[in-house]
């Protein structure tokens, strides 16, 4: 298996500024704080976290939507921040994104189909009638009627427009799509199908994905390898099973313990793990450990040194100087 | 091809094929209100006017001097009276909607020009530019609108052409800091981004997605600012500043009608109803615009 996209230690600051014409700045949101991973080629990978811990700003930063502050981001093996706007372009025809809402993501005075044809006429695709055919097929492809090509967003569902916005990921033929949580603005059950649609497309297109999501139950469904994300760090990396039978890391296991059993007796015996207080501010993160204040079996040496992403297990990295491998459950 | 084997089929789900496009959305809420509709056929009939005031009546009835006519009240053969060198009002009105019109349009298609120019490059660009166009359009803003008006044509001289920039000079900061906002809000939209996601340059994101989408509050602004602009180079002529005598406009005739405010009031009636109902056309038409392109602002004025 081929690695496709490869982030080193990605960093993005937003600065605070203060000023009206002498603008100076007085501290940094450190949004996304050096987080590193892999994805291989035709892998779903899964990024979860709460709201606010850098999830889609680092999903922003790979594509270059927002200009990453520090870092490396190798696609198929070349740094893309170091492209010009040019190339960037051109490389855009390979990683594509879905957005979370699908009523903010389609342009409202744009037809379907002129949304999902534009990016032929950006990059100079085909012929007008080549273009009308292929749009149809691909609205034909994620499950909408082609003649819907002639009506406006506003008169499609929720899930009808979501699969207007993959089919305009679709249609440059992408290698990397990059899913920022494409599913939670959705009724559960458009949600099952619009995974199911995406899960299709993979197999038929050979599809890489990196998926975003704070639905672990939906990760769980869907990826192969997941990060925890926690106040701009990934804290536990693991395969899907690993991370779900064995999580390293105590966010990890407190994560998982929020998530509801079906079967009611199962969740009444359940321990949950309820952490205290609120995610610390990013603007001055905690020393040490970024978690220790929350973290039911935090140390001095927490609060001192900051643990780095380690190999517990094989596979199974985790950010914590207690992660063992075969760690005893907290709580 | 690929099948959707889990998923529903969708195909025949969703709503009705009407189209909607800016200006469909703008007719089909206009019909529906009547005072606007009145409005919109004034405006039309008076563009008509304008255009085809020789066919109506000849130029030389309306600048000429007719010792005989003099101070007719409005009658058979001068409806709308003569005024004090004999010429025919009703002439006059007809060949002043011309200036009117002119003015109207062109200050305000002046004004958008360098208003929105200005006002999506402040709001695109944002920094240093947004904060150089805004003061710059704070200068502007601080003057009050006739007085600046009167400032700009005491330097330019009197002429149609001036009356139409001076107005269109004071416009554009107006439209600028409504564009700028409205392009604000547009930007930070998802499928704006979508647009820069698969390679679309900064051009094509503004005319295609933020231009369409921003320009709802300037059409409200601009319909109003027709009105404002008659309005303005009425005073401006009222005043002796703007178009020249004998030139026939709405301002300068009821500036000449002072003196005859009660011996002769159809002299001062008829340009001032002409301007009343020009003006109140815009301000209905714009109201409506405003009330189907902006939900928030509903019921206003």
């Amino acid at each position: 298996m081929s690695v496709l996209l490869n982030v080193e230690n990605l960093t993005k600051y937003f600065p605070i500024k203060r000023g009206v014409i002498f603008q100076k700045e007085i501290g940094m949101v450190r949004a996304v704080d050096g987080i590193s991973f892999f994805i291989n080629k035709g892998e779903s990978f899964g990024l979860v976290g709460e709201s606010g811990c850098g999830k889609t700003t680092g999903a922003r930063s790979i594509l270059r939507l927002t200009e990453p502050t520090g870092g490396v981001v190798n696609f198929k093996g070349e740094n893309i921040l170091t492209y010009d706007r040019r190339r960037m372009r051109k490389l855009r025809r390979e990683m594509q994104i879905i957005f979370q809402d699908p009523f903010a993501s389609l342009n409202p005075r744009m037809t379907v189909g002129n949304i999902v044809g534009e990016p032929f006429l950006i990059h100079g695709v085909g012929d007008d009638k080549g273009r009308k055919r292929r749009v149809e097929e691909l609205l034909d492809l994620v499950g909408l009627n082609p003649e819907h090509a002639k009506r406006y967003p506003h008169q499609f569902s929720g899930g009808q427009r979501q699969r207007i916005g993959i089919a305009r990921a679709l249609t440059l033929n992408p290698k990397l799509i990059i899913c920022d949580e494409p599913v939670s603005a959705l009724d559960v059950s458009v949600q099952a199908q619009i995974i199911n649609l995406l899960v299709d497309l993979q197999k038929e297109f050979g599809l890489t994905y990196l998926f975003i999501a704070h639905d672990l139950s939906v990760i769980r469904h869907f990826c192969d390898r997941v990060a925890v994300m926690y106040l701009g760090k990934i804290v536990e990396l693991a395969g899907n099973e690993d991370l779900y039978s064995q999580p390293q890391h105590p966010y990890t296991q407190s994560l998982l313990s929020a998530v509801p059993l079906p079967d009611p007796k199962k969740e009444k015996k359940r321990k949950r793990i309820i952490l205290k207080g609120d995610v610390p501010c990013p603007i001055n993160p905690p020393s040490g450990c970024r978690f220790h204040a929350r973290c039911p079996i935090a140390q001095d040496i927490c609060s001192k040194v900051e643990p780095e992403l380690r190999e517990v297990k094989k596979g199974q990295w985790a950010a914590c100087h207690f992660a063992k491998p075969n760690p005893i459950p907290v709580g | 091809m690929l099948k959707i084997s889990k998923g529903l089929h969708l195909r025949d789900m969703g709503a009705k094929t009407n189209e909607t496009s800016l200006w469909r959305e703008i007719w089909l809420s206009l019909r529906k209100n009547k005072p606007a509709l009145l409005g919109l056929v004034v405006i039309i009939v008076l563009v008509f006017v304008a255009i085809f005031a020789p066919l109506i009546v000849p130029c030389e009835e309306a600048i000429g001097f007719y010792p005989k006519e003099i101070l007719r009240p409005p009658g058979a053969q001068h409806i709308m009276g003569t005024d004090d060198l004999g010429r025919d009002i009703f002439a006059r009105v007809i060949w002043g909607s011309r200036v009117s019109v002119e003015v109207g349009i062109l200050a305000v298609a002046f004004g958008l020009v360098i208003g929105l120019f200005m006002g999506a490059l402040a709001g695109y660009k944002e920094g240093l530019a947004d904060t150089l166009i805004m003061r710059a359009a704070d200068i502007f803003f601080a003057f009050p609108y006739i007085l600046g008006a009167i400032a700009v044509m005491t330097v330019l001289g009197p002429g149609l052409e001036n009356v139409i920039i001076a107005i269109g000079v004071l416009e554009w900061a107006y439209i600028a800091r409504l564009f700028r906002s409205s392009v604000f809000s547009v930007k930070v939209n998802d499928y704006v981004e979508a647009a820069r996601a698969i390679g679309a340059g900064d051009g094509r994101i503004l005319l295609k997605h933020i231009f369409p989408n921003a320009m709802a509050p300037v059409i409200v602004y601009s319909a109003m600012s027709v009105g404002t602009a008659i309005i303005t180079e009425a005073a401006l002529s009222f005043l002796g500043i703007g178009m020249q005598p004998p030139s026939p406009s709405w301002g300068l005739m009821l500036a000449d009608s002072r003196a005859f405010m009660s011996s002769a009031p159809w002299m001062m009636c008829f340009p001032g109803l002409a301007i009343l109902i020009t003006v109140l056309s815009f301000v209905l038409v714009a109201d409506a615009l405003r009330d189907s392109l902006d939900p928030k602002l509903k019921g206003a004025v």
